[in-house]
Order: structure tokens, then sequence, then C-alpha cells
């Protein structure tokens, strides 16, 4: 990380110097570096001065921090979010029913409890949080929603793999969600690194389309093709009229999640 | 708790950040605050605790560009103009290490070119690390830098950093 154009280490690589963070080669790198130029070595001594200055307020600013974190009670769902959804997801989704938006500007509801509820099966677990105006719930198999909505999506799974969530409303029109790009364009799943539960990024903002309105999470251990996943889960969805879908019948060895909903009209 | 632990490790370098954009300890206090506060509300996007650091610093210069902003709109003098921003930097635009200029930048430029110019003029990262750091193409990050340094140039034209 040393910059390539002055052949300087950036201030970040001095940093997780300080904090003791570097590979050996990293060190090595810089050791070298610090050895032959006097004006890094200033100012990582000056970086140095500045953090031992810090230590005279350590204990206050930890104080701080303690006091306002009990005051706010639990970590926000919504709050302090990015929109993480690419240019090409919006286009795509500006086809169908959604729109992918900012969350954050409104007021921040407490994130319910992560408790297994009905759309669970196996070991994935899908949960779909929704917020309209202030208020906050938790997303079931026949939740009605309506637009404006603001959802998010959590996925649970037993070990490392490869996932992708999309949408399929009444009219067959299927809205892939995560990844959000085109699998046309890129027909590779979501790569979840860890086991675990993780909050997706962004969210997903309902339009005034109505109706029923399937929302589905497929896993596998091993990476799979969107675009032939999307079309068989369409196809299945499509032929059982159903909210069930086997990954077998997807040509995976893997587990799906499909979460019903409804979309009634938007009020006035 | 988890947010303890991060600033019980990062909270001296993120001080130190606070502070060459700041120049003023008190407000870099007040900033490393902040951040930590920001982050526990944001611990669901940390998805790689190796990468701690680097999302604190994002966090902190979102902070530290509020604080500026702020103390612009309260008429406050901007401290510290001597303070080395950037360390021994190598660009061309190396009057951008002047506090002042960032403080003018804060004002007319959004807040992604911001983070740009930040994590290029102070933080030191390269072009491709700073796409890598705030999750945005290499050809964005040139295209934006391109434009902040014609913004600079024309700038400092006549008038100087400190006008």
């Amino acid at each position: 990380m040393l910059d390539a154009a002055a052949g300087h280490p950036s201030r970040v690589l001095l940093a997780r110097h300080t904090a003791n963070e570097l590979s050996e080669a990293e060190r090595r790198d810089l050791r070298r570096h610090l050895d032959s130029c006097a004006a890094c070595r200033e100012s990582l001594a000056r970086m140095q001065a500045d953090m031992d200055a810090f230590e005279a307020r350590r204990a206050r600013s930890l104080a701080g921090l303690r006091s306002r974190v009990e005051k706010a009670g639990r970590p926000s769902l919504f709050g302090w979010t990015r929109f993480a959804l690419s240019a090409a997801a919006v286009a795509a989704a500006a086809l169908v029913l959604v729109v992918v938006v900012r969350a954050g500007s409104v007021a921040e509801p407490v994130e319910p409890s992560p408790v297994a509820g009905p759309m669970y099966k196996g070991a994935l677990g899908l949960q779909v949080y929704a917020r309209r105006a202030a208020k906050q719930f938790r997303v079931h198999q026949g939740t009605q929603l309506t637009c404006g909505d603001e959802l998010r999506f959590a996925v649970t799974t037993a070990s490392p793999g490869y996932a992708t969530v999309f949408s399929l409303d009444g009219r067959d029109r299927l809205t892939p969600f995560y990844p959000s790009s085109s699998p046309r364009r890129d027909p590779a799943p979501l790569r979840l690194s860890e086991a675990g539960r993780r909050l997706l990024p962004g969210g997903i903002t309902l339009d005034d389309a109505t109706g029923r309105e399937r929302i589905v999470v497929v896993f596998a251990a091993r990476r799979f093709d969107r675009r032939a996943v999307h079309r068989r889960a369409a196809r299945e969805l499509r032929r059982s009229g159903r909210e069930k879908l086997s990954a077998s019948s997807l040509g995976l060895s893997g587990e799906v999640v499909v979460l019903g909903i409804r979309k009634v009209r938007c009020a006035e | 708790m988890v947010v303890e632990r991060l600033h019980q490790r990062y909270a001296a370098q993120v001080f130190e950040k606070c502070l060459r954009m700041l120049g003023c300890p008190s407000e870099a206090e007040d900033a490393v605050q902040e951040t930590f506060f920001r982050a526990y509300r944001a611990l669901h996007e940390l998805r790689d605790r190796k990468a701690a650091l680097g999302w604190l610093y994002r966090i902190a210069t979102n902070v530290s560009l509020n604080m500026i902003r702020t103390r612009r709109r309260k008429g406050a003098t901007p401290v510290g103009d001597s303070h080395d921003l950037g360390g021994p930097q190598r660009s061309s635009v190396d009057k951008l290490h002047c506090r002042r200029l960032l403080e003018r930048l804060a004002r007319e430029l959004d807040r992604r070119s911001l983070e740009i110019v930040v994590a290029h003029y102070v933080d030191g990262l390269n072009q491709g690390e700073v796409a890598a750091h705030l999750g945005l193409s290499r050809r964005s990050v040139v295209k934006r830098l391109t434009k902040v340094r014609r913004r600079v140039e024309a700038m400092l034209g006549g008038e100087g950093p400190h006008a």
C-alpha cells in the first residue's frame, strides 16, 4: 500500500502500522522505506505523538461513548445504512416493482428481535423487515404491504456459500435484489464468506404495483448461475402457485426459502 | 461490547486522523466520540473485522467534514492552518494540504467528491486504493479527482489558498 505515485506510504498504512496490523511483508517494505525517507519518519513520529496525546482523553472519550450507547438503546436496523445497490440494479428494478432507496433519513426504530419465524426452513433463514413512516415491523407470510414501504433483508446460513435473493410478482415479473445487477450481465450469485446471520446492505422501497408477490432466497454451498436459477424458480413457482420451492427443482444442492406477501393499493 | 473493543483498539488512530482534519484537539475528541457512536449504530455494515480501521477512517472523514461545515456556518475561525494535513505529500496539488482549502472545498464539493479528496490527499491513498476504500470504480475516482484538481486550480488562480 505504498503510494504508487510517489513511493510514500499512505496515512492509513502508517495507522495500521501503529495498530500493529501489518503483515510481515508490509512491515518489511515500510521499514525499508522509513530507513531511507526522513519525511515519512517525521510523519510517523508526529502521528505517534498525536496518538499519544489522546491517552489523556481516552477514559473520558470511552465514558462518553458508553453513555450515548446506553441512551440510544439497541442499534437501528435502518439508521446509517448505505445505499448499496448499483445503478444497474435501479434501472432493472424500475422496470418492475421496486426502487432501491437510501435509508436513514427517517427516525430510527429499534431492530426487531431475530426470532425464528415461519419462513425458516432447515438452516437457511430469511428475515424481512419493513418500515412504514415511523413504524417498523417484521414481515411474515401473508403480511400486507403497500407502496412506499421500505424493506430490509437478513439472511442466516449454517455455512459459507452463495445466495441470491429475488422477488416474483403476480405478473411473473422477476426482480433481482441480491446481487442487484442483471443476471444476464452478471450471473454470479452473492458470496457469503461466513456462516451466520447478516443484514444485507441497502434496502428496497415498494412501488404501487399490487397483488401477490413472492420473495425468494436460494442458498447453495457451491457457486451457481443466477440466470438458470431465476428461470427455473419462476417456472416452478408459476406452475405450483404455492409459497414452496425445492432446491432440487432448481438443479441445486442447497436450500430455498419463499416468503409470500400481499401488496395492497396505496393510500391516496 | 464490540464498539468498546473497537474504541480501545483504534480510538487513538481515529483521534489522530480527526486532529489532522480539524486541527483542534477538543474538536477531534468530539469527532472520535461521534465516529464510534456512528460505528455502533452501523456495526451490521462491518463485514470484515480486519477492515475495521479503514471503515472507521471513512466514518471519521464524514464526521470531520460535517464539523468543518458546521464550523463555517457558525462563522468560527478555522484552526491550525499550518498543521500538516497529509504528511510528505507528493501530488501536483500540494496546496490542497492546507486546511483552509479543505474547508473551502467542503462548502463547494458534493459528499462523494469530498470523500475522495480526503482519502487521496489527506489519507494518502493512491487512486486504486481510494476506489477500493470507497467501493467505487477507479475510473470514477480519476474523473472526480481531475474535476477537483481543475476546481482547485481555478480557485487558486488569483487568490491563493487563504482567500
